[in-house]
């Protein structure tokens, strides 16, 4: 490697370590550097713009707020159980990445996209295909609760492992939003971590966007500084789960 | 006695009539939507207009018509009823692309029309494999 391209990359890292403080952290990484993209860090919110407390967050009770998106859903779910470290994820191209994203007291806080990585399934305001089941509850998707599912085609996914795909035709993991707990117990979204399908997402879905959104370009807009973050069964009017 | 087993058997053929009669109304509505289908991927092919709307048409004949046979539990095999919530979800799908290629060719938009029917495609088999078990 030579000078200039030495110091480019330790310039860059240190941009990226100031920027996003999550890394310190947390260990987050990708080898190609694509399935890490930060976005505007935004705070969590309930209903009515005053900010969530981690440690009021029920246990194993789904929530669900838009990041980095206005139309892109995400559950966040306080496990009740600390989740695992260090765990090693890879894509659907093969691309290998660390996961380390909870968050909160005993590292139970998860965030991840609500969008299926095998055919784009999603939570939207009319129903939800996919969900949080449980650890007590059961599900067609998987031997045991404590999974996340994917109601269309039955997938399952590992949120204690940075929702790692269990069983089902899913190919891939949900992308992980990388959150920030800070000193005052408030949560932040701060960084998208894996393979998104964002592009693919909103090339899908014109209609509903456009009926939910008042259009794609609309449904596209980023969220700043704050978001929403409610029960699932407030956000939308149908949880469907087999 | 007699009169009961002859009521029992009565209900038995009616209902068993029944079932067997939707079991052909389901199998001809899928059909007439493949035949639609397949219009529209010829029309797409041979940039022949007439063939795509009227593809269009069949599919979403054949989306009115389950539809209003109503509750779609009652339609799907006995092992997959519990996904007619899916499949509700997968005919309101269909008929919003169906919408999408209509509006797409009108517009004159053909990119934007292959990548309808590609989801239209997408949606039928994403169904077809949930409730055949592919």
């Amino acid at each position: 490697m030579q000078r200039r391209d030495f110091l480019r990359v330790v310039g860059a890292g240190a941009t990226v370590v100031a920027v996003a403080p999550s890394m310190i952290g947390q260990t987050l990484y990708a080898d190609n550097g694509q399935l890490y993209k930060a976005y505007e860090k935004v705070q969590l919110v309930d209903g009515d713009g005053n900010p969530i407390k981690a440690s009021s967050l029920e246990s194993e009770k789904t929530y669900v707020f838009n990041y980095p998106q206005v139309a892109v859903p995400c559950f966040l779910i306080n496990l009740g159980e600390k989740a695992e470290n260090e765990v090693k994820l890879k894509s659907e191209d093969g691309t290998e990445y660390i996961w380390s994203g909870a968050v909160g007291k005993d590292n139970s806080i998860v965030a991840y996209t609500a969008i299926c990585p095998h055919q784009l399934t999603h939570t939207n305001k009319a129903d939800s295909f996919m969900s949080y089941v449980p650890r007590k509850a059961k599900t067609m998707a998987y031997t045991e609760g404590g999974v996340i599912i994917c109601a269309s085609h039955l997938s399952a996914f590992d949120p204690k492992r940075g929702a790692n795909q269990l069983s089902g035709p899913a190919p891939q993991p949900l992308a992980s939003i990388v959150l920030e707990h800070d000193k005052n117990d408030h949560l932040w979204a701060v960084a998208v971590l894996g393979q998104d399908k964002f592009h693919d997402y909103f090339k899908s879905f014109k209609s509903e966007f456009k009926e939910q959104f008042g259009g794609k370009r609309k449904a596209k807009k980023l969220v700043k500084i704050s978001v929403p973050t409610v029960a699932i069964t407030e956000y939308t009017k149908e949880v469907i789960a087999y | 006695m007699k009169k009961i087993m002859t009521i029992i058997l009565m209900t038995c053929a009616l209902s068993t009539g029944a079932f067997a009669e939707k079991q052909l109304e389901r199998i001809s509505d899928m059909k007439h939507m493949a035949d639609g289908m397949g219009l529209i991927m010829n029309g797409l092919l041979y940039n022949y207009l007439d063939n795509i709307n009227a593809g269009v048409k069949y599919i979403q004949e054949g989306v009115e018509n389950i539809n209003k046979k109503g509750e779609l539990k009652t339609y799907l095999p006995a092992d997959t009823a519990y996904a007619h919530k899916f499949g509700e979800k997968s005919l309101r799908r269909i008929m919003e692309y169906s919408n999408e290629l209509n509006d797409a060719m009108a517009a004159k938009d053909y990119d934007g029309a292959l990548e309808s029917a590609s989801l239209l495609m997408r949606q039928c088999n994403s169904c077809h494999a949930r409730v055949r078990g592919w």
